[in-house]
């Protein structure tokens, strides 16, 4: 009995193929394809830019969302040094090997969220979250290998980076790469995120880094230091900044979070 | 960088030679493929046009020439497999075969009635299974894949594609009645 069906389903999917209706048109391959109702075969552009804009709002506040549930790790995070009499101040910062290499001005020039975010790349990821990156001067987006020699800890809001357009000329030489992202946002911290909800942005500008740290995965340590806010950022090649030896010299957790929720550091 | 775009695009314009010999080649069985999965012509259309227009922007994705056909494939049994889901009322999967509201479809040296038992059966069979099944049955049973390969073009684990094909055979045999599996069986045996 079984095989008699399937011999039947063989042959009777056979007659019905070939009873199949002839295709009304196939077009050019590579041809833009118009249609009587005016609809395209393909997604439009505009929902693309929704669906991004989408991913966007979700990655930001999922990882404003993980940098407050990072407090009761027995860590001050960002978030709770930035409450209102959490005075910072410019403190050295050492270095590996304890001496001196830079120091946090909790004063210095800030990146304001609409700069950062006019130059941010949403990448969607393996894991259905999103990976930012920024965009170089050419256009290209910039990768790992460069060490950290600038570092602005920006406080923004979920609605500048979002809401932020055009271009930030001075931020270009900048690379953003956001590390450790949750792999599914929560529905319930997601819906109170507001615009006016603040988030924190590490930028960093480099001019030069360790040859052999071109991946994050080459970069633990610069990766552990600065996970509280879920992101790193390296900046490019440029020139008359002095370099790092190593990203692994960037300020600890600790360090960051004893300076305060925005300022500069400045290398020796 | 720019060496990288360039070898990009010589890689692409070579591609897209394939691309294009393979859509003059392969559409006509990839829209049957869909039209037996959907059961619309306007959609099988759709799908298979999208399929190619696909591999048309990314011929890179594809590795070797002699794998167009199952990339396609995979792509025009994915799109299948979504609008089955998103479609409210089953009743638009029924095949028409007697019926048929185009009127076209038949070759000219097609008898319009031969094999119409066989229509008439795999119509009223392929409407009583579920998308994944009649997706797996398909590609069993008109394809020829062996399961490896329908797990291949699916996405489906090679377990799952199994269970497809046991489910939707026991849901065959359940749909028919015995007399008319023993009528078709009889006229096959013939």
């Amino acid at each position: 009995m079984p095989v008699d069906l399937e011999d039947r389903l063989t042959k009777g999917l056979g007659d019905l193929a070939r009873s199949a209706p002839v295709p009304r048109h196939w077009p050019e391959l590579g041809a833009p394809v118009i249609r009587l109702d005016g609809s395209s075969p393909r997604r439009p552009r505009r929902v693309t830019a929704v669906v991004a804009a989408a991913a966007v709002i979700i990655v930001v506040a999922t990882v404003f969302a993980v940098s407050r549930s990072s407090q009761p790790r027995g860590t001050t995070s960002l978030n709770a040094a930035s409450e209102p009499g959490a005075a910072p101040s410019s403190t050295e910062i050492p270095s590996a090997s304890g001496a001196p290499m830079g120091h946090w001005d909790p004063n210095g020039p800030r990146l304001s969220g609409d700069e950062l975010a006019s130059v941010l790349k949403p990448v969607p990821n393996k894991y259905g979250s999103v990976d930012f990156q920024l965009l170089g001067p050419d256009g290209d987006v910039l990768t790992w290998g460069q060490g950290v020699v600038e570092m602005y800890v920006v406080k923004t809001t979920v609605g500048a980076l979002e809401n932020a357009k055009g271009s930030a000329k001075h931020l270009v030489d900048i690379l953003v790469y956001f590390t450790r992202l949750p792999r599914a946002s929560s529905p319930s911290s997601a819906s109170s995120i507001q615009d006016s909800t603040p988030v924190w942005v590490v930028v960093g500008r480099a001019v030069a880094g360790p040859d052999d740290c071109t991946t994050s995965q080459q970069c633990p340590a610069a990766q552990s230091d600065l996970g509280f806010v879920d992101f790193l950022i390296y900046g490019r090649r440029t020139a008359n900044v002095p370099s790092l030896s190593h990203p692994a010299s960037i300020p600890s957790q600790a360090d960051l979070t004893a300076l305060g929720p925005v300022g500069r550091w400045t290398p020796n | 960088m720019m060496d990288k775009r360039r070898a990009s695009d010589d890689e692409r314009g070579l591609s897209r030679a394939v691309a294009a010999r393979c859509y003059e080649t392969g559409r006509d069985a990839m829209f049957r493929l869909a039209w037996l999965v959907l059961g619309d012509a306007y959609s099988a259309e759709e799908i298979v046009q999208e399929a190619y227009t696909r591999l048309w922007e990314h011929p890179e994705r594809v590795l070797a020439p002699d794998r167009v056909d199952a990339y396609v494939r995979s792509i025009v049994l994915n799109l299948a497999r979504s609008r089955h889901t998103t479609r409210v009322r089953r009743g638009r999967l029924s095949l028409r075969v007697v019926n048929d509201p185009t009127g076209a479809g038949r070759t000219a040296d097609h008898d319009p009635m031969a094999g119409v038992d066989n229509r008439e059966f795999m119509s009223n069979a392929l409407d009583a299974l579920s998308p994944n099944q009649r997706i797996c049955v398909v590609c069993r049973y008109w394809l020829g894949l062996t399961d490896n390969e329908v797990a291949e073009a699916t996405g489906f684990a090679v377990g799952t594609v199994k269970t497809h094909l046991r489910r939707a055979l026991t849901t065959l045999r359940k749909t028919l009645s015995d007399t008319e599996v023993a009528t078709l069986e009889a006229n096959h045996a013939r």
